[in-house]
């Protein structure tokens, strides 16, 4: 009888509509739960629809996903936000499907829902969702572990400052321990996105000691992905750090201060000389950061031995990296410290087997020139006859930063005597560099000593070293040209 | 200085294949076959190699032993349809005899540990290991072969001694699984296996090979043989991925494209084998999924197991059996016939209908 | 002359030259190969290349350890193709840099520069896919054809793909083979392509390949002795370390693909000649993931349709 079944006509509609084979059909009743729910009213919608959803997560995950998405806006419909802990069974059963975006959907709910409580202010309602969100991070499946340990920075930011100490960090406590490595990395991700959280209170200080122990642990982790990860985690920490420890020393005892760069230190060295070529790259390449708050002495004193073996690494992009990291190093401890220092580093990696490396030396050679001048500190460092073609490339980087008298008097004589070498690479190589010098030189130096070198080289046997010569000599005549 | 030893050639000059894809989509999806068991008297000879061109491969594809075993590998696969692999089968004692052979063999990768310095790529050892299996191989046979099969030891051994990769050059591929799919057929012909038993050779046999392959290739670094590389299905195997893709077959919720998710990969490797099998490439290979393994990432975006299936069975049938530098290797004997005289007669058949019925008329040939 | 550099360069970046540019390039290359010895005269300085196999990334990070062409001379021993996802754009980029600096870049031919070998292995597919149809492939494998059999160094490093032949004695038998011709089954010129060096082979041993020969040690000491060469440089094998001498450094192994089917474990090597033939091995890895172009994607193979 109509007026008998009207109340359980949509329920009955509903697991009729989802038995269907046709997904679009299943889609279009998913979609319209909102009606259900309110044609049910509130009781019964948290009575026998939440449960119904609950037990009915085996469907397609475009399905799925769009039942999670209709639950995010259910809180009105199952009474208000004291009644949102009912959502939360049928968004833990949709937390073990398989489909990634469905799970990720489920933990982006969540925070949801937790700041609607916030912003209404109803702080006990906190308790079943911290406890929900707890249970996830300690789930069966890895999938769920790791969708609760990338939100955790998120969901952390939802809650209200008594809950980050306790159920927060043991969350995290728990997930940095997790058996597999891809939780681990997420939650050694995770732990900058907490550090933002920090508010000036006695708090602070815990929490950073509490985060420079998971540091510690996760340094010494199994997985290098693991360690590559809070290598680059710890460098995005760093200006924040920067930034407690104004604060810190300002309310404490500027022992904290000392005891966490105590702390921290180690974790950088020992990442630093990490096994894998991955993880110490990642710390080389993030240096600069570091510099903001460790200080120029102690970062000569501990880390710079430490880079100095590196510049020597068997992994070429490490070894890269450093060079790079080197010129930023000079402008900070100044030119004094870079001859003391550095000078004899760069002599040795402009003769290194690898021409990249070569190469990137080379240039820093010039940066540096152009940066601090030519001081005679450089000028010792520059190659001299023996060097072979790492030379010539100097050369060409060098001559405009140097100027024409340098050039003239230094390294024109050496280019010269090149051209007379017996291998052709040479002598074309020879013929590409005298054609960077001639703008600068004077025109009288390029017609008594470029132009006849060219001459007797666009002469030779090899027909690449008559090619490269002719293409010079061509560039002084339309240099003539544009100057006439 | 010893003169160089005779040598038979082993490739004609190349001829130009058209390639033609209408032909390959409309192409038949191999069926199974039944194994016609042999009769006394048996003829048991050492087998030999047979194929050296393209020419002999095509011979060999119009013969009733390359569609038999072809149709054998098929029959294979349809005994695990749907099942995983912990699922109860009928186990005879032969096949418990053939597991535990098999695991004695596991046995001595540990008793022949690998030396600490590589050669080349393999690791010497494996030879060791190899001499011990060319020692004691037949006598481990002898475990489960019924008496009047004592005989065909000269056959069949030699297929299991090539089953496990080459001991000079350290390597293996496609051509020694065959080599195995190939023993595992001889047995069938003789009986020894029975089609009830084909759900055990799969779920127990070939799992246990597969578990001995992956740990003589870890342990002693075998090199992929003959690889095609990225155009190829993969470096060692090609026979689990056919099986494995008959298990998921109408499975609930698992689609082929779920091969990218980790966790699947983690908790349901021990049942499905293909699940197995990518999780090893993705173990052993660095790098992107898409570029290291394209093909098996293009076969990710197949519709269903049924289709992914039969699409490997077909190319099984020309990536393997159809390649002279694989199959110049497969040895022919008496229970593998090269060149059968049903070929022969039934070219002759076609060729005169009229003086075939004299010639069976007179009794000079059975027909066929 | 810029043409040609702007197909370097376009090469460099890994993409494919179109039909129509890759049958002009390859008519350009048969010119200069025609004209090159079946032992093909090297100067040195100069730096010896082992197995590409289409590895292009890695080809690129060989470069970038070596330098790059014509600042560096190089002399590749073949296999360029097949089993990698870019051997089109692999051989034409030395095929390239060949026509632009033909003194400056020597290619011998590989057992994979081969039409059958390519048709299983992989060039073939890759040609199909890339360019739809089989001409590109054609040219290249008529190019291959007009390779040199193998290269001496200052007259004193011999250098081949596979190793030796019990037809052959002296370099001059070699300059001797009509090597125009597709990779024959058998005879000196299939066993310059397919032998290996092998320990424990005392002369010469069947090959377990199918096809070339084993060889010992005594083989290549008659053989340099006969020829008055130093050593022999060789590819064709893969190594672990990257390159690997033999019989009392009279011969040597060297393979440029690393990571060779994306295992982990090898490591690639080349071998850099000075002017006074001093000997450095540079040893590298594969080039990082970041440096990689993502693959194309595919649509599902025939197969599966």
């Amino acid at each position: 009888m109509a007026m008998v079944d009207e109340p359980l006509y949509p329920i009955a509609l509903l697991i009729d509509e989802l038995k269907n084979d046709d997904i679009q059909l299943r889609l279009n009743s998913i979609r319209r739960l909102s009606t259900i729910a309110r044609a049910l009213g509130e009781e019964r919608t948290r009575k026998e629809l939440i449960p119904f959803l609950s037990e009915n997560s085996d469907d397609d995950d475009e399905v799925l996903l769009a039942m999670a998405e209709e639950l995010g806006v259910f809180i009105p419909f199952v009474g208000g936000i004291e009644h949102a802990h009912v959502i939360i069974p049928p968004l833990e059963s949709l937390c073990t499907v398989e489909e990634t975006s469905v799970r990720e959907k489920v933990v982006d709910l969540l925070c949801k829902i937790c700041s609607q409580m916030k912003e209404s202010d109803h702080v006990d309602s906190f308790v079943p969702l911290v406890k929900a969100y707890s249970q996830l991070c300690q789930e069966d499946m890895p999938m769920v572990r790791r969708a609760a340990a990338s939100n955790l920075g998120k969901f952390a930011t939802t809650l209200e400052p008594a809950f980050l100490n306790v159920e927060i960090m043991t969350m995290f406590n728990g997930l940095t321990k997790d058996d597999q490595d891809s939780v681990r990395l997420l939650a050694a991700e995770g732990c900058a996105a907490l550090e933002k959280l920090l508010e000036p209170q006695d708090c602070v200080a815990r929490i950073l000691h509490v985060t420079v122990n998971f540091a510690r642990e996760l340094s010494t982790d199994s997985s290098q992905h693991v360690r590559s990860a809070l290598a680059s985690v710890i460098m995005g920490m760093a200006p924040i750090l920067g930034k407690t420890l104004s604060i810190v020393i300002n309310i404490l005892k500027s022992s904290i201060q000392d005891s966490t760069i105590e702390h921290l230190l180690p974790i950088f060295l020992s990442l630093l000389k990490d096994e894998f070529p991955d993880v110490r790259l990642n710390i080389i390449s993030k240096l600069d950061q570091v510099n903001q708050f460790i200080g120029i002495d102690l970062l000569s004193q501990s880390l710079l031995p430490a880079i100095v073996e590196l510049a020597e690494d068997r992994h070429w992009r490490v070894m890269l990296a450093v060079i790079e990291y080197v010129p930023m190093l000079a402008s900070q401890l100044g030119i004094g410290f870079f001859d003391d220092k550095l000078v004899a580093l760069c002599m040795q990696w402009m003769q290194d087997k690898v021409y990249s490396i070569r190469k990137a030396a080379t240039n820093n050679l010039k940066r540096l020139a152009e940066e601090f001048g030519v001081g005679h500190g450089q000028q010792s460092a520059l190659p001299t006859q023996d060097d072979g073609s790492t030379c010539k490339c100097a050369i060409s980087l060098m001559a405009p930063v140097m100027g024409s008298e340098i050039t003239c008097s230094k390294f024109l004589p050496v280019v010269v005597e090149a051209a007379k070498d017996r291998v052709p690479n040479i002598k074309f190589n020879v013929a590409k560099l005298m054609q960077t010098l001639i703008p600068i030189v004077d025109q009288s130096v390029v017609d008594k000593i470029i132009r006849q070198c060219l001459v007797d080289l666009s002469e030779d046997p090899d027909v690449d070293v008559r090619y490269f010569a002719n293409q010079a000599l061509r560039s002084i005549d339309y240099a003539a040209v544009a100057q006439s | 200085m010893s003169p160089p030893p005779n040598y038979r050639p082993i490739r004609a000059p190349a001829i130009n294949l058209p390639h033609n894809s209408q032909a390959i989509i409309l192409s038949p999806v191999p069926h199974a076959e039944k194994v016609p068991v042999v009769t006394p008297p048996y003829q048991f000879q050492r087998p030999v190699k047979r194929i050296h061109s393209p020419d002999d491969i095509r011979r060999f594809q119009e013969s009733a032993s390359f569609k038999n075993f072809l149709g054998f590998v098929v029959s294979l696969s349809e005994s695990i349809d749907g099942h995983k692999i912990a699922d109860p089968c009928h186990v005879s004692p032969t096949v418990a005899t053939i597991v535990s052979i098999l695991e004695t063999l596991l046995r001595w990768i540990d008793e022949i540990p690998p030396v600490p310095m590589s050669s080349r790529y393999g690791n010497i050892s494996f030879r060791s290991w190899h001499d011990r299996l060319a020692e004691k191989g037949e006598s481990l046979v002898h475990e489960f072969l019924p008496d009047e099969f004592k005989e065909s030891t000269i056959e069949i051994v030699p297929y299991l001694f090539d089953s496990f990769g080459n001991a000079s050059r350290i390597d293996y591929g496609t051509g020694h699984e065959t080599n195995f799919a190939a023993w595992l057929y001889c047995l069938a012909k003789m009986g020894i296996i029975k089609e009830e038993d084909y759900h055990a050779v799969v779920a127990r046999v070939f799992v246990k090979y597969l578990e001995l392959m992956r740990k003589l290739q870890m342990v002693y670094c075998l090199e992929p043989a003959g690889s095609h590389g990225v155009w190829g299905l993969d470096d060692y195997h090609f026979l689990p991925f056919i099986f494995g893709s008959s298990q998921l077959v109408d499975h609930k919720y698992m689609k082929p494209k779920f091969i990218h998710n980790d966790d699947i990969l983690d908790n349901f490797s021990s049942e499905y084998m293909y699940l197995s099998c990518i999780g090893f490439v993705k173990k052993v290979k660095k790098g992107l999924f898409a570029e290291h393994s394209p093909l098996l990432d293009d076969i990710s975006g197949v519709s269903n197991w049924k289709k992914v299936n039969s699409g490997l069975l077909k190319m099984y049938k020309v990536d393997v059996l159809q390649k002279v530098p694989i199959m110049q290797h497969f040895l022919f004997g008496s229970l593998i016939k090269w060149y059968d005289s049903s070929f022969v007669l039934s070219r002759f058949k076609h060729s005169n209908l009229w003086l075939y019925n004299v010639v069976c008329g007179l009794g000079f040939v059975s027909r066929d | 002359m810029s043409d040609l550099d702007r197909q370097i360069e376009q090469l460099k970046r890994c993409e494919p030259l179109s039909e129509s540019e890759v049958k002009s390039l390859c008519l350009k290359a048969m010119e200069i190969l025609v004209e090159e010895s079946n032992v093909q005269r090297v100067d040195a300085p100069v730096t010896l290349c082992g197995d590409i196999h289409g590895q292009f990334y890695d080809m690129m990070e060989l470069f970038k350890v070596g330098g790059d062409c014509p600042k560096t001379n190089y002399l590749f021993l073949g296999d360029f193709v097949d089993r990698g996802y870019y051997s089109v754009e692999t051989f034409l980029l030395l095929l390239a840099l060949k026509v632009r600096y033909p003194d400056r870049i020597t290619l011998i031919r590989g057992n994979h520069e081969s039409r059958q070998i390519t048709q299983v292995y992989g060039f073939y597919d890759e040609c199909l896919r890339k360019y739809g149809s089989v001409n590109v492939w054609r040219y290249c494998t008529d190019i291959f054809d007009y390779m040199s059999l193998s290269a001496v160094v200052e007259n004193k490093i011999f250098c081949v793909h596979g190793g030796l032949s019990p037809t052959i004695n002296t370099l001059d038998q070699i300059r001797t083979i009509d090597r125009k011709q597709e990779v024959p089954h058998d005879g000196a010129m299939c066993d310059l392509l397919w032998s290996d060096p092998e320990d424990i082979v005392e002369g010469w041993g069947l090959s377990p390949r199918g096809a070339g020969f084993l060889f010992g040690g005594s083989v290549v000491t008659t053989f340099n002795h006969t020829n008055n060469i130093d050593y022999i440089g060789r590819a064709h094998q893969l190594v672990m370390e990257g390159y690997k001498w033999m019989f009392d450094s009279q011969i040597v192994t060297v393979w440029s693909a690393p990571n060779y089917c994306y295992r982990c474990g090898n490591i690639a090597s080349i071998l850099e000649l000075d002017e006074n033939l001093n000997k450095e091995f540079r040893v590298f890895q594969a080039a990082q993931q970041d440096s990689r172009g993502p693959p194309a994607k595919k649509p599902a193979p025939d197969y599966f349709l």
